[in-house]
């Protein structure tokens, strides 16, 4: 189930995209942040969360059991998945209190906008990776 | 002289015409949820009908049938494309009844309703409608021609996609029992029931649009039928319809009325002749409830104060509160109503054919549990006029406009917007999710493997693009609204 190189290239590309749309929030709220922050704030944040995604790979690897029913696959997965964004904002929102000191409401706006990003462009590079496929 | 004056007041709140029905605030709110919830909902139906269906017929069916045609029946390609472009088609008639109504609520002006209304014909509010006997309020003959219309464009789709559920139910109707394990129907029955069904309904719809234009001049001396004794009436009403397909079956199978449709009469036993009470015993409930319900009236006048201490689940219901509760609700019997209707009509006659069984019963009720707290939730606002006074309580205590996208939003317009597009927001965020977990699972093999054909991998793309851009669209439209409506929610 896990694709290593899928992960780490997804990695690298949220973490482009992150610094690039809370630079792009920050300035649209008139706030005077360094660029800095914002590489610290997106690599500690999309670090953390690759390993913990990593984990919940490495285990579902390990531990998966194929069953008998496609239905019951998919409902595992499916609450793996609402499991993985609930922590990536909740992550997302408490390194962004900590570190801009910002309030709650700003937090859940910008996080939510990267994580929903994340996702469609995560999509994008599924969509294109069964074309590859048949590519090579 | 109070029932005058009140009647002089409804007139004056009357602020729209809809389809040549005046409509007054609350009806106004009510459809305008209605076509909001339409807009997304049925945009995302579509969607999916033109990318897998319409898509699945042009790029798969038809090069099948194509390659070896003399293998498939005749009017094979008409019995796949016709359910796929009818439900097109009436998903687009429902897309472009939203946007129409959603444009003329948000563009309304009450200058150019009055100039329009000289020179037109207007349904007026203060009237009653005579349908089947039963007085109806103005409100009452508005629902009743939205359900008309609906179930007009759900008839034909019944009819032409005759693979649904309720062909299902129907033949089941057809089956009478001979025996604990036997039962016996005939070929005319089966082929003929659906056709008659779908006509009456059509013909009783069409009877109900125009019923439902015309009225009297109401008077305080007229009393109308409550709205419960409405759907008491309409439910019973559809549940005796039903039944009369196995009442006739009955009588065309094991009787001399066999010898009309020329085919031969079967010889009645003791299951057969239990089975016939059952339905008689139900066809009788259903002319009780009927009839009762012709005895639920009120007077069209009935008014309640605005309690303080309206409460949901607990919950104080404040103006604000209220009209987001019955935004969610509505939204609530739409998304979970079907579902919950499909499952009791199928289990319904499951349990009335195979012997009751305490478990299918929990199993009937389970699903539309969301569905019943949606209608509690409705009740709650809108009954003893209670939806008018909130927002009358909303209106007049601030004016808060905003602009979403070339309409301006009044207050109660930004709170319903505001509550509808969390909503929708949640939904499309889960339904990228569910995308991804297929698209992840395809990539890992654990779902169907890839194809040998690199024709159906190009097609999945097409179709995920499709669905991925539609949802991201909707998402970003929904973001848009929470965005520009969130102060309605903060204010006062």
């Amino acid at each position: 189930m896990m694709n290593i190189i899928f992960e780490i290239s997804r990695y690298i590309i949220f973490i482009i995209i992150g610094i690039i749309l809370i630079i792009w929030y920050w300035k649209k709220k008139g706030w005077d942040v360094s660029f800095k922050v914002s590489l610290i704030f997106i690599f500690i944040w999309k670090t953390i969360i690759f390993f913990i995604f990593l984990g919940i790979d490495l285990l579902i690897e390990e531990y998966w059991i194929i069953s008998y029913y496609y239905f019951y696959d998919e409902i595992i997965y499916l609450l793996i998945m609402i499991f993985r964004f609930f922590i990536n904002i909740f992550l997302g929102i408490t390194f962004l209190k900590i570190i801009y000191k910002q309030k709650m409401q700003e937090s859940i706006v910008i996080i939510l906008m990267i994580v929903i990003i994340e996702i469609i462009l995560e999509n994008i590079i599924l969509l294109v990776y069964p074309f590859l496929y048949f590519l090579t | 002289m109070k029932v005058e004056e009140k009647y002089e007041s409804s007139l004056n709140d009357s602020q729209l015409v809809l389809l040549g029905f005046e409509l007054n605030r609350s009806q106004t709110t009510l459809i305008l949820i209605l076509s909001f919830i339409g807009l997304f909902m049925v945009t995302f139906e579509l969607a999916i009908g033109i990318s897998f269906n319409l898509f699945q017929f042009i790029f798969v069916v038809i090069p099948t049938y194509m390659e070896y045609p003399e293998v498939y029946h005749d009017l094979y390609l008409y019995y796949y494309f016709a359910p796929v472009i009818t439900g097109i088609i009436k998903s687009s008639i429902f897309l472009f009844l939203s946007v129409y109504v959603l444009k003329k609520i948000l563009n309304h002006n009450s200058h150019n309703d009055i100039k329009k209304k000289s020179k037109r014909k207007i349904i007026q509010q203060d009237r009653i409608v005579n349908w089947f006997g039963l007085k109806l309020s103005h409100g009452q003959s508005l629902f009743i021609f939205g359900l008309s219309l609906v179930g007009i464009l759900y008839s034909i789709e019944f009819y032409i996609g005759s693979t649904t559920y309720l062909s299902r139910i129907l033949e089941d109707l057809c089956f009478i029992p001979e025996g604990p394990n036997r039962a016996t129907t005939h070929i005319i029955l089966l082929d003929n029931v659906p056709i008659i069904i779908t006509v009456i309904f059509i013909a009783l719809c069409l009877y109900s649009i125009i019923a439902s234009r015309r009225g009297k001049p109401a008077s305080p001396s007229k009393r109308i039928v409550k709205n419960y004794g409405l759907l008491i009436f309409i439910g019973s009403f559809i549940i005796l319809l039903f039944i009369l397909i196995r009442f006739f079956s009955h009588l065309f199978l094991f009787t001399d009325l066999a010898n009309i449709l020329g085919i031969s009469q079967n010889a009645p036993n003791s299951y057969q002749t239990e089975d016939f009470f059952r339905v008689i015993a139900i066809i009788i409930i259903c002319l009780i409830l009927m009839t009762l319900s012709y005895f639920l009236k009120e007077s069209p006048n009935d008014d309640t104060k605005l309690n303080d201490k309206i409460t949901w689940l607990r919950i104080k219901l404040t103006p604000k509160r209220a009209i987001i509760l019955l935004s969610l609700a509505i939204l609530g019997i739409i998304v979970f109503g079907f579902p919950s209707l499909t499952i009791f009509a199928i289990m319904g006659i499951s349990n009335y054919l195979y012997n009751f069984r305490v478990e299918s019963l929990i199993s009937i009720i389970i699903p539309c549990i969301p569905a019943i707290f949606s209608c509690y939730a409705i009740v709650k606002v809108v009954k003893k006029h209670r939806l008018k006074k909130f927002i009358d309580a909303i209106e007049d205590s601030e004016e808060i406009t905003c602009k979403w996208f070339k309409f301006n939003l009044n207050l109660l317009n930004s709170v319903i917007f505001f509550s509808l597009s969390i909503a929708f927001s949640i939904f499309f965020i889960f339904s990228l999710i569910l995308m991804n977990v297929n698209a992840r699972m395809l990539i890992s093999g654990i779902s169907i493997p890839y194809s040998v054909n690199i024709f159906d991998e190009f097609l999945w793309i097409i179709r995920f693009v499709i669905m991925m851009s539609v949802n991201s669209l909707l998402l970003a439209v929904n973001i848009y609204t929470i965005k520009k409506t969130k102060h309605s929610i903060k204010s006062r």
